[in-house]
């Protein structure tokens, strides 16, 4: 198993799509900054160029780094079946389960990193270039951080599973869409009129990660209290052990 | 009982794919030592009886042994005295040579980072170390796959098509290079080809397959009796000649193609007899000729008949 994770930590970081996808990610969040701070030295009186401003914009788009965490899965697979390099791996004695879970691991630390750079850029331009708002808009953005932590390696492992199940990126993706985005919209749609369906999507990750709701200073997000941050955590870690399971299924009986 | 001369012992190994039998029943004893040719057309079952013995697919029904291992985690244990390319060879395309045998050393746990670089240059690629997989020729991306099937020093080399896209020259040194191994580290070999000719130079065994089916299964040595000179003659009559062979010359090791064409073999020093045989009973003699019959031949008759039966 150590073998596996290093031959894939290896891969990971001999090869451009880690750099590029954290590249772009910091670039993006780099320039929403800029230009806030571009808008507030020419425009009078612009009231958008604070940090509570872009840091609470961050926290109500947490589903954005989970469609991202399904880039990164598909980073980590490297369309493997495609490439028949699983083949090679299967062939020379490794079992399935072992490469699965290197895989899910590599992944998880490749995904932490992306967000330690991206964040760590993102809130430290933010303090450089925007006026202070003071502390506890940072503070709510690294508990909404680290409350959609599992839920983000949720999405990444899902991927990595459909992939598996599906046999093909292009499966991957499209099935990933559908239980990650689309189920839980529909739903969530559903819970206007349907009480079940309402209390059924306040577990749907997705639709967790972009619930906001209008509070009493500000914004109320899923992770707002103790009680919500709890269950952001317990929703990621179900949704982490149910795609493992669904990826394990699937790469033992994958025929190569 | 498993024979410890035995490699690889296949029991009614079979492999079906919806309604398609890709495998069926395949009973198949690899020698320890020996480079065993697997000779067949497209679609015989050669790659699927590769990739059930790789873990890659899964039997539908009977079994195999790998040295003594009988069931998966056993197996797993001894492919890892495996090496092998299983059709085109895979690996990451945005990765340099040196980078995929890398990652494989490092996953197979391999010591000695020199090892990759003694591997390539064992195949004739250190000169292209570090171009990236996929701007390779396919003879280049060949030897890769050969480098990797070589990077864990293995005992059993299963090898599918190894020499697909190699150049004259190319085709040469590997045949040299796995001679050597097995002659030199008594490397076992399962290979197969559609290049029948690759095999007769090489191969001390064969299995012959035809649909999925194991048509035969003999030595090089008898391979090479059974390949020996034959007669092919034409008549007018080919059914009178035929009863005439037997009753007169008390020849029956013949066969007649469908065509009417009729191959004698056995020793054939003398063709007079065949001749003067036809001439004296006025059956006109179209052709007479003695011919080499070669493995593709040999293949050629036994499917054809495989196939009538």
């Amino acid at each position: 198993m150590t073998n596996c994770i290093k031959s894939e930590f290896y891969r990971v970081f001999h090869t451009k799509e880690v750099y590029l996808l954290t590249g772009v990610c910091l670039l993006a969040v780099l320039l929403f900054n800029v230009v806030l701070w571009f808008m507030s030295t020419f425009t009078m009186d612009f009231p958008w160029a604070t940090t509570k401003y872009v840091f609470s914009m961050l926290e109500t788009s947490m589903h954005i780094p989970l469609l991202l965490s399904a880039v990164m899965g598909s980073v980590v697979v490297s369309d493997e079946l495609k490439h028949r390099t699983i083949s090679n791996s299967v062939a020379f004695g490794l079992s399935r389960e072992q490469i699965y879970l290197a895989k899910v691991i590599v992944g998880t630390a490749a995904s932490a990193a992306c967000l330690l750079v991206t964040e760590a850029g993102f809130i430290g331009s933010g303090y450089l270039l925007l006026e202070n708002s003071g502390p506890a808009y940072t503070m709510s953005l690294l508990k909404g951080t680290a409350a959609c932590i599992p839920a983000w390696i949720a999405g990444m492992v899902a991927f990595i599973s459909l992939y598996y199940a599906t046999g093909k990126e292009s499966g991957g993706i499209w099935s990933w869409i559908l239980i990650m985005v689309a189920v839980p919209t529909v739903v969530g749609l559903l819970g206007l009129k349907f009480e079940l369906c309402a209390r059924l999507s306040s577990w749907l990750l997705y639709a967790m990660m972009s619930h906001t709701e209008p509070g009493e200073e500000w914004l109320i997000y899923s992770w707002s209290t103790t009680a919500g941050f709890m269950k952001c955590h317990v929703a990621g870690i179900i949704g982490i052990a149910l795609f493992i399971g669904l990826g394990i299924m699937a790469i033992r009986r994958r025929e190569l | 009982m498993i024979n410890s001369n035995v490699i690889i012992q296949t029991h009614q190994l079979t492999k079906q794919y919806g309604q398609a039998l890709a495998l069926d029943h395949v009973d198949l004893s690899i020698p320890k030592g020996s480079i065993y040719g697997l000779v067949g057309n497209n679609g015989a079952g050669k790659t699927t009886l590769l990739k059930i013995l790789l873990g890659q697919v899964f039997p539908t029904s009977g079994s195999f042994s790998l040295w003594e291992a009988q069931e998966e985690t056993a197996w797993r244990r001894n492919r890892r005295r495996c090496g092998a390319i299983i059709e085109a060879p895979g690996f990451f395309p945005n990765m340099t040579a040196v980078q995929n045998l890398e990652y494989y050393r490092l996953q197979r746990g391999i010591p000695g980072k020199e090892k990759v670089s003694e591997k390539l240059k064992e195949v004739g690629l250190a000169d292209a170390a570090h171009k990236k997989f996929r701007q390779m020729s396919l003879g280049m991306k060949q030897r890769l796959g050969l480098a990797l099937a070589l990077l864990g020093e293995p005992e059993l080399l299963l090898l599918d098509e190894p020499i697909n896209g190699l150049d004259p020259a190319g085709i040469i040194e590997i045949r040299s290079l796995l001679q050597k191994l097995n002659r030199e580290k008594h490397i076992t070999i399962l290979i197969s080809s559609h290049i029948l000719a690759e095999l007769e130079n090489m191969a001390t065994d064969y299995a012959f397959l035809s649909r999925g089916k194991v048509i035969q299964q003999l030595s090089a040595k008898r391979l090479h009796e059974l390949c020996g000179t034959y007669l092919e003659i034409r008549v007018t009559e080919p059914e009178r000649y035929t009863a005439l062979l037997e009753k007169e010359l008390h020849q029956r090791d013949y066969k007649v193609l469908p065509d009417g064409t009729i191959h004698i073999s056995g020793q054939l020093e003398d063709v007079t007899p065949y001749s003067k045989l036809a001439v004296e009973q006025g059956i006109g003699l179209l052709a007479l000729e003695r011919r080499e019959m070669q493995l593709e031949d040999y293949y050629m008759h036994l499917a054809e008949d495989a196939q009538r039966r």
